[in-house]
């Protein structure tokens, strides 16, 4: 048994507390205690890229996720208003010759609260007692022609 | 709030309108407008309560969720995350198995979603009072025998339609989904989700 390790038994028996190198004190500060090339600035980068991007990584979300999450990423459907002209022939064509339906108007459709956009296309339905069993059946023709057109497009009585 | 309160809210609206005395004493427009905020709401929660009880009770949703540390309620808070869940589910049971009628539940419950959110929004925003000879899809508040169609969409036997398809088409839906082989379905549900909640979060930060 070394002379030191003796020494140091007999103080932690007395309780007295035993100083420790001055690498061991914890500093409040989290930067005081990283070593100095933690502070430099490639570091602050990758901590940005860490815990900005990498975290999205370990939660199975890919980089063009990352990379592209503009505002187009973000609505479930956006359509562009030089888009519209073309989606609005597009829709009239599939109503009319297709589903044999002339639509009384067809509209784009933006929602107040989250910005999600939609097309309101409203046509003339035979009264019932419950309309929307007709506008479903309508829709759904319309997915199987077009399933990406379908997905913008809500159908409403026109009165 | 329990959905069937939303109901109950809904029919004594609907009611109030319907008694010309009451309504001349309240503000029917009002009433009206309020009926149809209702009548989303009751549609919202019991598809929000069928759509997380169905997946509370599926142990592999429920222990890839946990894993990913997934709060399915704080998700579903928002009315478009709902309809974007079932919007991404049927995109993707379209592409990856080419199963059109599983797609097609999903997409039904969304279309009514969405059908029924934007009347809310006409009712809510105001959006044609101010301008009525633009909007041509409009509600007449004032007047529900000018556009009875609409109203028939709105009445409380067509609300109770929709919320036991909704039911049943959710319940559906899942019960088929686990018995696809093509795909492994908690890991579908965790990917919409998650890329729900990256979205959420990006728009959260927008916004703040």
């Amino acid at each position: 048994m070394s002379k030191d390790r003796v020494i140091h038994d007999i103080l932690a028996d007395q309780d007295i507390e035993i100083a420790k190198p001055r690498s061991q004190f914890q500093s409040p500060s989290r930067l005081a205690r990283s070593p100095v090339v933690e502070r430099s600035y490639p570091y602050i980068l990758f901590n940005f890229l860490k815990n900005d991007f990498v975290f999205s990584f370990n939660r199975n979300i890919g980089i063009k996720d990352i990379f592209l999450s503009t505002r187009k990423e973000l609505t479930r459907a956006e359509i562009k208003l030089q888009d519209f002209n073309k989606v609005k022939q597009k829709l009239q064509e599939v109503f009319e010759k297709e589903l044999n339906v002339k639509p009384e108007s067809i509209e784009p459709h933006t929602s107040p609260e989250d910005g999600e956009q939609e097309i309101i296309v409203t046509i003339k339905i035979e009264a019932t007692e419950d309309p929307f069993r007709e506008i479903l059946k309508l829709h759904k023709k319309l997915r199987e022609i077009d399933w990406e057109l379908a997905k913008k497009v809500v159908i409403l009585p026109a009165e | 709030m329990h959905p069937q309160e939303f109901l109950n809210m809904a029919t004594y609206l609907d009611s109030l309108t319907k008694n010309p005395n009451q309504t001349k004493l309240l503000n029917p427009e009002i009433i009206r407008r309020t009926h149809v905020n209702r009548s989303y709401y009751f549609l919202y929660h019991t598809t929000r309560k069928a759509l997380l009880e169905v997946m509370t009770k599926d142990n592999q949703i429920e222990s890839e969720l946990t894993t990913a540390r997934i709060k399915l309620h704080e998700i579903f808070q928002h009315h478009w995350t709902l309809i974007k869940f079932y919007e991404d589910l049927a995109e993707i049971l379209k592409q990856e198995t080419q199963n059109t009628e599983l797609a097609d539940l999903a997409e039904d419950v969304s279309f009514a979603l969405k059908t029924y959110k934007i009347l809310r929004e006409l009712a809510d925003y105001h959006i044609d009072i101010h301008n009525p000879k633009k909007v041509k899809h409009k509600i007449d508040f004032l007047d529900p025998t000018k556009t009875p169609t609409t109203w028939n969409l709105l009445s409380i036997n067509s609300l109770q339609n929709r919320a036991n398809e909704i039911i049943t088409k959710t319940n559906k839906l899942f019960k088929d989904l686990s018995e696809i082989t093509l795909i492994w379905y908690p890991q579908i549900i965790r990917d919409i989700l998650e890329k729900i909640e990256f979205q959420l979060n990006t728009k959260r930060k927008r916004t703040s």
